[in-house]
């Protein structure tokens, strides 16, 4: 008879690794109280923000020897939880330089407050391994967004936008809710990572419906949160009518907590079960689908537009249908066949890369806006080539690896999606990866075009309207980072592969709980099942 | 010397990082920086050149041994940055050095403004050119072949002509559809050969060899074309290749993208950038997927001359120079197509040879039409005769180019095409009759366009004014010392290759030896494979497969 750690313990352990989120939570609870009786001048709110962000990190790695019983806590700080917290902490940096000036003086404690409170959200998603814990994650990133929406200008189309996404995100949660609780009645359990292990050695493998019910409503939720289709269609208008801080915030986060809680709650979740099983082949059959049709359409889409926000918008269903790739590859992925983690590999590697490029192509945008001129058209960026040097070739480099042009990250990650689709299956089942490779090139080829497009309109056009505008250094600062490590991780990708490998693989990891192992072994898996294998 | 290898090819990006981080230069401090980096990089080549060991099929100038050349970039996937030359690159390699002398003198007056950044940017595409040419490893090939997109985007966008914007964009988005589809191609032989050999590699010449020894019944018998996957395979691999050669119906960026480019630019797009397309179909198509390409030669073959007669009938039929000399690459890199196509040592060994040849007329023909465009604002070969009178100088070295390139007997064009059409006849006799046709054409287009311009009585555009009109046409410039140095290498090897082909050839021949030797290999079908290999290699993937249970 196995071990049980006491609750108790159990509990510590997981307050304990998760002292960065609650820093965080305290600071953003402190500073919006204290916002409605204290007045600061914004830079001091950004300030505090910057600094606990940082902090956060500081704790985040000093905790990074600690780890929770796998079967039983919460949330998990192995490497994928690590790894996933700590870049989305370097996001948030790099957000909070860009959005440093993007709010009212009066309503700045709120505003960084929430931003915060997001933070948290998301690297809670990244740590959960516990179905419950994963949706307070995911609704802590959603209620303080729609706040945002409210704090920053307010016009009757930011009100559109706002009221757009609030039932649309509402409406989401719903949908992710009811396939969670389909994942539950699976096996009866809320740990993800004893539902994984279960379903492994549950001689039936899982019922099909159910099982089917759960996939397709989670992934119907988190969908919507990354903005693939068909549940896009918010993304455009909201992207376009919210001011250019929140589009990046929109075009990152929820992007990021999407795919990482996927991973989580289906891939990793699933992986163990055999990729012939009925309900596997459901999935990929589904994610296959959505890939396809969202790159596809996202870059055919914004080859019409001229509206850059607009134009960011569909690029980024684009991008959401190429990880899908990687979202599909990772079904086909499961442990044994040397292939363990090569479809979340190549998820986490190009999501790296697409946060660098996207935040540094809307940085731009943001750092040329001026309260008065808010760069929203591809005529607005005209000539920026001559007036400002520096900041149309980080925006140029940024384009380049949206593209996928090598040197670049964003080509790394391409060759890392394209690789592993090839390499997903051996059998006869291997084409359709491969068409699946074949529709994201074609896709890649056309998506160029619009990209070049701004690159064109920035150097080889003179300008509409002349910018003066005096870029502020941190928003300079986080453009800056987010075009350099474009370029390094172009030319040194190791890092950030072996770092996205090593946590793949740990997200992947369902160990057999031995009695020796006290600590990792699951109290709920003690009574019948134990015996049914081995 | 394989640290120099390394160092030569880097060396251009070096010049072109201080020129581009340095953009209030000096006009003629850029120039000369230029002009002696591109000289220095020229120098080492042609050390590397006197260092080649003739006779030799592997790669020279490598670090580490066959199967793990270079080192490490990528730990997992092992991707290596591996550079090395063999008797194919060489010459390709070495050219690209000396047409950037000639792309530097052509630029040396003609741009007039941001000079440091049209060198960065014309070193930094050189540097890509040598990186592909040399490198070993499909990444790394495919990296720098992707990279030569972005300079010459720039280029064209920044110092083109009228429709520069337009040119640019289609020339970028073209050829980045097709390289996608062939980076596609080259995941699937190396997923293909991970998959079957268990051995996980990047490298060119070890995918070759890899490949060509796979046991996969499928992979290495001669089926009907549309089962076999090595067919599949080459149609992505040739997609990108057939597009930067351009094979006829993937041309039409070419035209465009020649007119609007600036006369550096047209030197190195003509020059080099085409070859790499031949260089591609070479390595990858022939050396990589040989039944593929033995089962499509024949569609290959009429590709290629239907390019060689469509691209000499367009070329007839232009009035304005640059265009012409444009359309005459279509027709010459089909017969170097022909050639790598004809599938036997003769026509292949023609093909590499035709594309140094081409690389060297081409680039002097843009040359001249660059000094012409450069004096009289126009290429309208309706405005302008008897240019021999102005310009004896100038007149030589267009006649001499062009006659260079209408392959007369005793000049490069000649030592290259007539290889390549033996070799064809060889193989496909209806080809070679059709293509020869097109050598006809070829050299009245190029004489009539002589005629037009050269003879004649003298006749200069200025029946408008434009900016230097006001002075008259006394104050046409003479032929500058600058671009007589920059052609005079060009015209030397045109001579020298057309009377003594023979140190080129030597040094070629060891590599394509080998190269055709393995489809002709592949053709004789598979090597006696026993029953019980390929049954234990069955089993082994098999286990691999079910080893959790």
């Amino acid at each position: 008879m196995p071990v049980v750690p006491a609750a108790i313990d159990v509990a510590k352990q997981t307050l304990l690794i998760l002292t960065p989120e609650l820093l965080l939570l305290a600071i953003a609870t402190a500073m919006m109280t204290a916002g409605a009786f204290v007045k600061l001048p914004r830079r001091v709110w950004a300030s505090i923000a910057t600094g606990s962000v940082a902090l956060a990190f500081v704790l985040l790695i000093l905790l990074r020897g600690e780890s929770t019983p796998m079967y039983s806590a919460v949330a998990l700080n192995d490497t994928f939880s690590l790894v996933v917290r700590g870049f989305l902490l370097f996001t948030g940096l790099i957000l909070l330089g860009l959005a440093h000036n993007q709010v009212d003086e009066s309503r700045a404690a709120e505003f960084f407050g929430s931003l915060l409170v997001i933070q948290a959200g998301a690297m809670i998603v990244a740590s959960a391994n516990e179905l419950v814990f994963m949706f307070v994650g995911l609704e802590l990133v959603s209620i303080p967004t729609y706040l945002l929406f409210y704090l920053c200008r307010r016009t009757s189309t930011t009100t559109e936008s706002a009221t757009k996404y609030f039932f649309l995100s509402i409406f989401s949660s719903g949908l992710l809710l009811f396939g969670m609780a389909y994942l539950y009645g699976l096996m009866g359990i809320t740990n993800l990572k004893a539902l994984g292990f279960l379903l492994h050695h549950v001689s039936t493998g899982p019922s099909l419906y159910v099982g089917l019910i759960g996939v397709v409503f989670v992934l119907a939720g988190l969908g919507f949160r990354v903005a693939a289709v068909p549940f896009h269609f918010y993304a455009p208008d909201v992207y376009q009518g919210s001011a250019t801080i929140l589009t990046s915030l929109l075009a990152w986060v929820p992007k990021a907590v999407g795919f990482v809680a996927m991973i989580r709650l289906l891939t990793a979740t699933l992986s163990p079960v055999n990729s012939d099983n009925p309900l596997i082949a459901k999935a990929i059959l589904v994610c296959w689908v959505m890939a396809a049709i969202s790159m596809t359409l996202g870059n055919l889409v914004a080859l019409l537009q001229d509206n850059l926000k607009r134009m960011f918008a569909y690029s980024g269903i684009a991008h959401a249908g190429y990880l899908m790739i990687g979202i599909t590859v990772a079904f086909a992925n499961r442990p044994g066949t040397g292939r363990v983690a090569l479809g979340t590999e190549a998820v986490l590697f190009y999501l790296c890369a697409y946060a660098l490029m996207t935040l540094g192509a809307l940085g731009v945008l943001i750092a040329l806006s001026t309260p008065d001129r808010s760069i929203e058209t591809i005529d607005d960026v005209a000539g920026l080539g001559k007036s400002h040097p520096l900041l149309s070739a980080s925006m140029a480099i940024c384009l380049f690896s949206l593209a996928g042009i090598p040197p670049l990250a964003g080509f790394f990650g391409k060759l890392l999606l394209f690789s592993s689709a090839f390499s997903a299956m051996t059998d006869d089942e291997a084409w359709k990866f491969q068409i699946l490779v074949v529709i994201a090139v074609l896709n890649s080829a056309a998506g160029a075009y619009y990209y070049l497009r701004i690159i064109v309109a920035m150097y080889f056009h003179p300008a509409v309207t002349p910018l003066t505008t005096k870029v502020a250094w941190p928003a300079a600062i986080s453009v800056g980072t987010c075009a350099v490590l474009s370029l390094v991780f172009g030319f040194v990708p190791g890092p950030v592969s072996s770092a996205s490998r090593a946590s793949a693989e740990s997200a992947m990891l369902h160990p057999v709980p031995s009695a020796d192992q006290g600590a990792d072994s699951p109290k709920t898996v003690m009574l019948p099942l134990e015996s049914s294998e081995r | 010397m394989a640290t120099l290898l390394i160092l030569t090819t880097m060396l251009p990006l070096i010049g072109s990082l201080i020129l581009g981080f340095s953009p209030g230069m000096d006009a003629r401090a850029a120039r000369w920086l230029a002009m002696a980096t591109a000289l220095a990089t020229l120098g080492l080549s042609l050390v590397l050149l006197a260092a080649f060991n003739v006779g030799m099929v592997e790669p020279q100038f490598t670090i580490g041994r066959p199967g793990a050349y270079g080192f490490s970039w990528i730990a997992r996937p092992d991707i290596r940055f591996a550079l090395g030359l063999d008797g194919i690159s060489l010459w390709l390699y070495v050219l690209t050095s000396l047409l950037m002398i000639t792309a530097i003198s052509a630029s040396w007056d003609s741009i007039k403004e941001q000079i440091p950044r049209h060198f960065c940017l014309l070193l930094a595409l050189q540097t890509g050119l040598l990186g592909l040419f040399s490198s070993l490893d499909v990444v790394v090939f495919y990296i720098f072949f992707e990279f030569t997109l972005i300079p010459l985007f720039f280029l064209i966008g920044f110092y083109g002509g009228t429709e520069r914007r337009r040119a640019s964009v289609t020339f970028f988005l073209y050829t980045l559809a097709g390289s996608l589809l062939t980076l596609v191609g080259v995941v699937a032989l190396v997923v293909l050969h991970f998959q079957h050999t268990g051995n996980l590699t990047f490298s060119i010449p070890g995918l070759t060899q890899g490949l060509a020894a796979m046991e996969w019944s499928p992979w290495s018998q001669v089926t009907p074309w549309h089962q076999s996957p090595q067919v599949l395979i080459f149609l992505l691999l040739f997609a990108g290749f057939a597009i930067k050669v351009p094979l006829f119906p993937f041309h039409t960026w070419l035209p465009l993208a020649h007119v609007e480019a600036p006369t550096a630019g047209s030197i190195l797009l003509a020059g080099v950038m085409l070859k790499v397309g031949g260089y591609g179909f070479l390595r990858f198509n022939i050396g990589m997927t040989p039944l593929g390409a033995n089962a499509l030669a024949p569609f290959m073959l009429t590709l290629s001359v239907i390019g060689i007669l469509y691209g000499a009938l367009a070329a007839l039929a232009q009035s304005d120079m640059k265009r012409l000399v444009a359309y005459s690459s279509v027709s010459h890199m089909g017969f170097i197509a022909l050639g790598l196509f004809s599938l036997n040592g003769v026509g292949v060994e023609g093909a590499v040879m035709q594309m140094v040849n081409h690389g060297l007329t081409t680039g002097a023909l843009f040359a001249c039409v660059g000094i012409v465009y450069e004096r009289y604002h126009t290429r309208e070969m309706g405005e302008m005769s008897g240019l021999w009178i102005r310009s004896p100088l100038f007149a030589f070295f267009l006649i001499f180019a062009s006659l260079g390139s209408a392959a007369l007997p005793g000049l490069n064009g000649f030592v290259g095409e007539f290889p390549i059409l033996i070799g064809t006849y060889a193989s496909n006799p209806m080809a070679a009759t059709f293509a020869s046709v097109g050598m006809v054409l070829g050299a009245y287009y190029l004489l009539a366009m002589i005629q037009k311009v050269v003879f004649g009585p003298l006749k200069e555009p200025g029946g408008h004014t434009h900016g230097d009109d006001s002075h008259g046409h006394s104050e046409i410039k003479p032929i500058t010392l600058i671009e007589i140095i920059g052609l005079t290498p060009l015209l030397f090897l045109i001579l020298y290759i057309g009377l003594n082909p023979s140190p080129f050839y030597r040094r070629i021949s060891p590599s394509v030896t080998a190269l055709v030797k393995r489809v002709d290999t592949a053709k004789a079908g598979p090597p006696d494979t026993t029953p019980q290999q390929t049954q234990s290699l069955r089993i082994s993937t098999d286990a691999r497969g079910t080893s959790r249970d």
